[in-house]
């Protein structure tokens, strides 16, 4: 009897140790595919990533342009040498709505690719939008002709960035910032310094100084910023670049409405930037000033 | 008993290995770009453009690009306001303490540039958030930064 129970507990020790086994192993296993699948499932995601922009569909949201390498249809009369009279009507019904809503296809990136953009943060607009790429544009938050002289971006004045790109055209558009605290007069001197550094840095690239945009009624209202200052001071640029012999671009004309201020169409809701339509039509103009 | 001790020393170790499978501190999967779509649904920006890691230098924040294993981010494309979110998913949790700073950089330069442009801005960058989670850095300066928040925390807890 006594031999009997002993065998039976020798037996039943053995079954609840193989049972733990069966159970570990399956833990195991468990694991080791929960681990595959996860490797997968992970493998699987960073496949679907599109290397591209997407689209948010959000109504303040817009992905960046796609431009083409067409030019197009636009048949404005661009003002280049000193001598402008740009009267062109704000533009098409394509570029009336804000930015989710614009057409890419009328302005020219490669045109632009061997040039150089100095401004202000309007000027960053042209890579945050994706019209041009960062590496062509020179430009920051609060930059005006005085302190375009000396601001270092990446260790780098725009004159540095100028002599490393070597462009084939520079353009110019600065001194929004300093209507409120420079003297039109003061500036336009400090941009012939600018123009002078940049010339030292790339002797074959051809400037263009670009006048400053106009703002909206509303932006005006709040006094920094007015149309009697914008106007007087690309007054003097023009005069500057008569006197120089640099090419002045009336781009302020082309981005009026009939009455003088910043069409709806290309204003930002500050009155002062722009919105992505006002690009395409800067560069679509620039293009042809530049041809 | 010498078996079962045995397996609880094989058994135990791998039990606490699968429930750390993420890495210390518990983070779900998420794709950045739906966290980002998320936060300008409920916290719109003016002008805004969405961008991914493809994109990532004009976030001007010198995340090293090798670090990064997936990005997403919305930014005033206008340049007129200071809006931006980042959601930076990286490699390893160290890349990730190490983009965050690169982010913290980012907005000391943006306060930098804005406090005298646009003054009434400033209380998006003065009330940013920087900020690591498990192997993601995040990048908040909104009109509603607490808002932005709770939305990408809600989606890494799971």
């Amino acid at each position: 009897m006594a031999r009997t129970n002993k065998k039976a507990n020798g037996l039943s020790v053995a079954i609840v140790a193989l049972n733990i086994v069966i159970v570990g192993i399956i833990i195991l296993l468990i694991v080791l595919v929960y681990m595959h699948m996860k490797e997968e499932v992970d493998n699987g995601r960073d496949g679907s990533l599109s290397p591209t922009m997407t689209e948010s569909g959000e109504t303040s949201t817009t992905t960046p342009a796609e431009p083409n390498t067409q030019n197009t249809s636009e048949t404005d009369t661009p003002v280049s040498d000193s001598s402008s009279t740009g009267t062109d009507a704000p533009v098409s019904d394509t570029t009336t709505t804000p930015s989710v809503n614009v057409n890419p296809l009328n302005y020219n990136k490669e045109f632009f690719k061997d040039d150089m953009f100095i401004g202000d943060s309007i000027s960053t607009g042209l890579y945050l939008y994706g019209f041009l790429d960062q590496d062509n544009v020179f430009a920051e938050t609060g930059l005006n002709p005085e302190s375009a002289l000396t601001y270092e971006k990446d260790g780098l004045t725009c004159a540095g960035k100028a002599q490393l790109l070597q462009p084939r055209n520079i353009y110019i558009m600065l001194g929004t910032n300093g209507l409120a605290f420079l003297d039109g007069q003061y500036m336009c001197n400090k941009l012939v310094e600018l123009i002078a550094q940049l010339e030292t840095a790339c002797p074959t690239a051809k400037i263009y100084v670009i006048s400053i945009p106009p703002v909206t009624a509303v932006h005006e209202a709040e006094g920094n910023e007015t149309m009697t200052k914008v106007l007087a001071y690309n007054n003097a640029l023009k005069s500057m670049c008569q006197q120089g012999g640099f090419t002045y671009i009336d781009l302020c004309s082309v981005l009026q409405d009939e009455t003088g201020y910043l069409s709806a169409n290309y204003a930002e809701a500050d009155g002062l930037h722009f919105l992505s339509a006002a690009y395409i039509r800067m560069l679509n103009y620039v293009e042809q000033c530049a041809q | 008993m010498k078996i079962l001790k045995i397996l609880a020393a094989a058994l135990i170790p791998a039990a606490l290995l699968a429930g750390c499978a993420s890495g210390g501190e518990q983070v779900a999967d998420i794709d950045p770009s739906d966290a980002v779509k998320a936060v300008i649904a409920e916290v719109p920006i003016t002008s805004g453009i969405e961008n991914d890691e493809s994109s990532l230098d004009i976030f001007d924040s010198h995340i090293d690009a090798d670090t990064v294993e997936s990005a997403a981010f919305s930014l005033c494309a206008s340049g007129a306001y200071p809006d931006a979110v980042a959601v930076i998913k990286c490699k390893t949790s160290e890349d990730a303490a190490k983009a965050k700073e690169a982010l913290q950089d980012r907005l000391e330069d943006q306060i930098k540039l804005f406090t005298d442009y646009t003054p009434a801005e400033m209380y998006k960058l003065e009330g940013a958030k920087v900020y690591t989670k498990g192997n993601y850095a995040i990048y908040i300066a909104l009109s509603d930064n607490d808002k932005a928040q709770e939305i990408i925390d809600g989606k890494l807890n799971g």
